[in-house]
Order: structure tokens, then C-alpha cells, then sequence
């Protein structure tokens, strides 16, 4: 930071002018407190996140790479060098790819109608600031929701406490964010891309299928990753809906239906139970396992980061 | 108020009649009543608000797109009314063409650019015969046929307007409209674009809004000159005043509204 000295050129002047006090000095000074100001603002957020991820990796560390990788591929135990958390990741990957499947298709359906046909009523209004306000309910409230609906009214389909029933209720928690997110990235295609489909004989779907949602769709893609990141972090709403804490087999692939309507757990829920108990061996496994989460959840968000810069990338060129 | 009634020999493509636009409640446009004759080149002037380009995105039915915007009184499209409840406004949008005021190129290739409008409305014989036509059309082919596969993006300015006005071509439109198609652009690129127009003319049917006087005097054989009323709360609405030749407009305005504009005094 090299601060330039205000060289008062035009002092002589300015002295002539009793209208004007420029105080320059005084202003120079303002602007430096907030410069100091911001700064600490962000060493202090750095501090933190620093603490908590040294304080993890140093926990963890040596447990997950003890007989790696052993930690990966072993159930859970009551002893805890033998602990591993093969089934709350197979659960998380299973949660992962069932709330993509049923939050991404219909999520970006409803933001492509909203954005790009439905006409601007009191209606489409109401229902705009109802998704706003959906994005921001606790997620606790979506877990009550889901233990009704489709726990108990639902259980002929999803099995109860199952793996279907925690990918639908993640679904509805990341659906307004997807939402969100689309028709933000819609918003942003110029209207001018529109106007020149429209004008040469184009229909509205094939404006939007050609034209906006090439140009939308990394954005589009951005948004729905951070939502998929926040739903592998959600413990609070698959909890209310009943998942395990501890599950010694896999929801078996085939048949489908079958591994669909296993009971499951995730491992946020896993670690929970893990940093309950009172052993150190098993805070050492919890710490393990924020690792192999949080690892997860960067490789997510630095392909969002790809992809955005991507786009930023055509758009510059 | 006694309108110059056009002396046009020649047939008429597209004739507007008592055409009122609201945006809302707001009255942005006022009682138009002109025809725009074949093969002609036809500049609608007049300050900003005055409803110039309101009107000419009438005639393509592009209006619609804004919400809230509402059209009274009749388009007359060789003999078919463009506002019918049976006419499909993206039928017409192929048959009216459209240019912009900014450039608008899909950010894809140049070559992709014209084949997109050529391959969605059907076109049976070859694409890429058609792609090359309509740029040389555009007088843009010795500029970019060695780059065809290159973003559109990556061209000037006015290179990327002459590549909306072949985009517009392709299709072989019976009418083509074009919204202050300069005013983005600078002094060369425009003049260029007007030597197009010229050259278009002989094929097309064009309808220029301009606010360029010189412009129209150069390019266009008809001319419309459009004002606006101003009540007291200060909201007025457009109409058009004038409509005549071009060289009457500007040499021997029936109004003194229209002299001054085109004169540059005015107030």
C-alpha cells in the first residue's frame, strides 16, 4: 500500500476561495482508517477459518491416514480404530445424486417458466417473493415437512426412513435455491440476444433452447453445484426425518427400489455421533471425517469457480 | 391537422391506420395513419419519446414483447390485418425483418449467425450457398470469408451491424426495419451502412428510424416526421405531423414544427 501525498498544487488558489475547505489531509485520513478497518475485517473472518481448519487437520490427520485407506472403506464400529465411514459416504454420494435427480430438472424448469414465459402478474409476483422467502425458512422446517409427507404419507413409495425419502426432502431444501439461481443467470442473458431471436421468425422455446440458455447454463450450473454443496452439509432436516447413525451395510444398487428404500445416514450425522461421545479416539474419527467432507465439498465449489471463470471467459472473447 | 397525403406510385406494402400505442396507461403513440410504399426507403425522424420507434416495432409486432403495452387501430399488411387474432406474430416476424440500434450477434460463429434463422425457418436448398448470399448481401463476405468458424463477438462494430442486417437478409424478408441502425456506430461504419441501404433498396422495402437529419436526406425517399404534444403535467404523447417525401419534408415543410426540426432550430 503506498499512500501518495496530496501535492496541494493549486494551495494558492484554493486559500483565495473561502467556499471551498478541500481539507484534503482530513479526507486522506478517512480513507486510510477504512482501508485498516476493512482489513481487519478480513483478517479477523481468515483468523477463524484458519483456526478451525488447523484444529481439524491436526485431530484428523493421522487418523484418516492410518492403514489408508481403511478410515474410507470400513463401517462404523463401537471400537474406534476399526471405525471407518464407508456407509455415511455411500450415503451422502446416494443423497448427493438422489436430490441432484429430482431438485435439478425441476428446479431449473420452474426458474426457465418463471424468467423466460410466465407473464409478470400479481400472481407470478406473489409467487417470486414466496420462492425468496422459501430459500430462507430453516431447514429444520423442511425435515417436519418431509417426516409427514414423506415419511408417513408416502411410506408404500419411499420405505419410510429411506434413502428416497432424505433425497426428496434435500430436493425441496435446495429447490428455491435453484430456483434462485436460475433466473438470476437468465436475467443476466441481455435482452437484446432475445430480441434478435424473436425478430427472425423464432418462437419463444426456440429462443430460449438456442440462445439464452447456452449463454445462461454455466451460471445456471454454478448456482445449482453451491446449492448441491450446502444440501451435503444439511444434518438438522435428515435427523427429523429419522436417519441412522449407525449402519453396517450399503443400500444395495440392484435391485434399485430396494437400495432406494434402505435406511441410510450421511456423514454430517456421522460425525455428530462421533463428537458426542466422550472417547478422544472417536473425536480423532469425527475430525477425520470433516476432512474427507470439507474435501468433498471443495472439489464441488472449485468446479463452480471453473465454471464460472469459463463463462467470463467466452463472454470476454 | 392536414397531413401531405404521400403522391407514391408504387404499391403498398404496409399501411397503418388510427394506430394508438399505450404502455399502460401511458399514451406513447397517437392516431398514426401513414403507408409504406414498395421499394422504398422510409425514415420516420423526430426527437426522443416521440414514438418513432414504438411505431416501427409495431409493424413486426416486436411491441408485444414489452409487458403492458397495448395497441389500438389497424396494420394493413398486403391486405391482412397484422393485429388479427388468426395472425402468428413469429409469422410476421419472418416476413419484417429487424435491425437494432446496437448490434446484436448471437455469440456464436459468424457463419452459425446466418445459418441459424436460414435452418430454423425450413430453408430446402443449401445453407451454406445461402449463408455466403446473404453476407455478400451485406457487402461483409471479403471481410470474414476466411474466418466464418471465428465468434461473431470478435468483429467490429459495424462489421457485427452488417452481420445482423445478412442475419435479417437470409430469410428474405418483404419488409426490413431497421431501429437508428448508426447510432452505435462510428463516422466510416456509417456511412458504409448507408451505402447498403442505398444498394438494399433496390431489392427491399426499408423503414429507418434515424436521429441523424442528414441521414435521412441521404438514404430515404419518403420521410415521417413525428412530434409530441405537451400538456401540463408535462406528459405529452407522439403523433406523427408530417409525412411526405423526403425532399418535400426537407425543402418545403408544410409545418412549421417540421421546419424547424429538420432545420435544426428547434424549440
Amino acid at each position: 500500500m503506498t499512500q501518495i501525498e496530496p501535492q496541494n498544487l493549486l494551495q494558492d488558489r484554493t486559500a483565495d476561495s473561502p467556499q471551498f475547505q478541500a481539507n484534503l489531509p482530513e479526507r486522506y485520513r478517512a480513507d486510510r482508517l477504512f482501508q485498516a478497518a476493512a482489513l481487519l475485517a478480513v483478517l479477523i473472518a481468515l483468523a477463524v477459518l484458519v483456526m478451525l481448519l488447523g484444529d481439524v487437520l491436526i485431530t484428523g490427520w493421522p487418523r484418516l491416514f492410518t492403514d489408508f485407506p481403511d478410515f474410507l472403506t470400513s463401517f462404523p464400529s463401537r471400537r474406534a480404530a476399526q471405525a471407518g465411514i464407508l456407509s455415511p459416504l455411500v450415503g451422502t454420494i446416494w443423497l448427493l445424486v438422489l436430490t441432484a435427480l429430482f431438485a435439478i430438472p425441476t428446479g431449473v424448469g420452474a426458474g426457465i417458466f418463471l424468467e423466460e414465459f410466465a407473464a409478470n402478474t400479481r400472481l407470478a409476483q406473489l409467487i417470486e417473493i414466496n420462492i425468496g422467502n422459501l430459500a430462507a425458512v430453516p431447514s429444520i422446517i423442511y425435515g417436519l415437512l418431509a417426516l409427514q409427507v414423506f415419511v408417513r404419507w408416502m411410506e408404500p413409495i419411499t420405505g419410510g426412513r429411506s434413502v428416497l425419502a432424505g433425497g426428496l426432502t434435500l430436493a425441496l431444501l435446495v429447490l428455491p435455491i435453484i430456483i434462485v439461481a436460475t433466473r438470476e443467470a437468465l436475467r443476466a442473458v441481455p435482452s437484446s440476444i432475445r430480441q434478435a431471436g424473436f425478430a427472425l421468425g423464432t418462437t419463444r422455446w426456440q429462443v430460449v433452447r438456442d440462445h439464452v440458455l447456452p449463454i445462461a447454463l454455466p451460471g445456471i450450473l454454478t448456482g445449482t453445484i453451491l446449492a448441491l454443496s450446502r444440501a451435503i452439509g444439511e444434518t438438522a432436516p435428515l435427523i427429523t426425518i429419522g436417519a441412522l447413525t449407525f449402519i453396517a451395510f450399503l443400500p444395495p444398487l440392484s435391485p434399485l427400489i430396494e437400495g432406494l428404500r434402505s435406511p441410510f445416514t450421511v456423514l454430517p450425522i456421522q460425525t455428530y455421533n462421533w463428537i458426542s461421545r466422550p472417547q478422544p479416539e472417536f473425536q480423532n474419527n469425527a475430525a477425520a471425517a470433516i476432512i474427507v467432507l470439507i474435501t468433498v465439498l471443495l472439489l464441488m465449489n472449485a468446479t463452480a469457480i471453473y465454471l464460472r471463470n469459463r463463462t467470463q471467459q467466452i463472454r470476454n472473447d | 391537422m392536414s397531413l401531405t397525403a404521400p403522391i407514391v406510385d408504387t404499391e403498398t406494402v404496409l399501411s397503418v391506420e388510427n394506430l394508438s400505442v399505450y404502455y399502460g396507461n401511458f399514451l406513447a403513440l397517437k392516431d398514426v395513419n401513414l403507408s409504406i410504399p414498395q421499394h422504398y426507403v422510409t425514415a420516420f425522424i423526430g426527437s426522443s419519446g416521440c414514438g418513432k420507434s414504438t411505431l416501427l416495432r409495431c409493424l413486426n409486432r416486436m411491441n408485444e414483447l414489452i409487458f403492458g403495452s397495448r395497441v389500438l387501430g389497424k396494420i394493413n399488411y398486403r391486405g391482412t390485418d397484422l393485429y388479427a387474432p388468426t395472425v402468428d406474430p413469429v409469422d410476421v416476424r419472418r416476413q419484417i425483418g429487424m435491425v437494432f440500434q446496437k448490434p446484436n450477434p448471437f455469440p456464436k460463429s459468424i457463419y452459425e449467425n446466418i445459418a441459424y434463422p436460414i435452418r430454423i425457418n425450413g430453408y430446402q436448398g443449401d445453407v451454406e450457398e445461402l449463408v455466403e448470399q446473404s453476407l455478400r448481401d451485406a457487402a461483409l463476405w471479403d471481410e470474414v470469408k476466411d474466418k466464418l468458424k471465428q465468434n461473431a463477438l470478435s468483429l467490429s462494430g459495424g462489421q457485427q451491424q452488417r452481420l445482423c442486417i445478412a442475419r435479417a437478409l437470409a430469410i428474405e424478408p418483404d419488409l426490413l426495419l431497421m431501429d437508428e441502425p448508426c447510432s452505435a456506430l462510428d463516422p466510416i461504419s456509417t456511412a458504409r451502412i448507408e451505402e447498403l441501404i442505398q444498394q438494399l433498396s433496390q431489392q427491399y422495402t426499408i423503414v429507418i428510424v434515424t436521429h441523424n437529419m442528414q441521414q435521412a436526406s441521404r438514404v430515404s425517399q419518403m420521410t415521417a416526421f413525428f412530434n409530441t404534444t405537451s400538456d401540463e403535467a408535462g406528459s405529452g404523447h407522439g403523433y406523427l405531423a408530417e409525412y411526405g417525401s423526403t425532399e418535400q419534408i426537407f425543402s418545403d415543410p408544410a409545418q412549421d414544427v417540421t421546419r424547424d426540426y429538420v432545420s435544426g432550430r428547434v424549440g
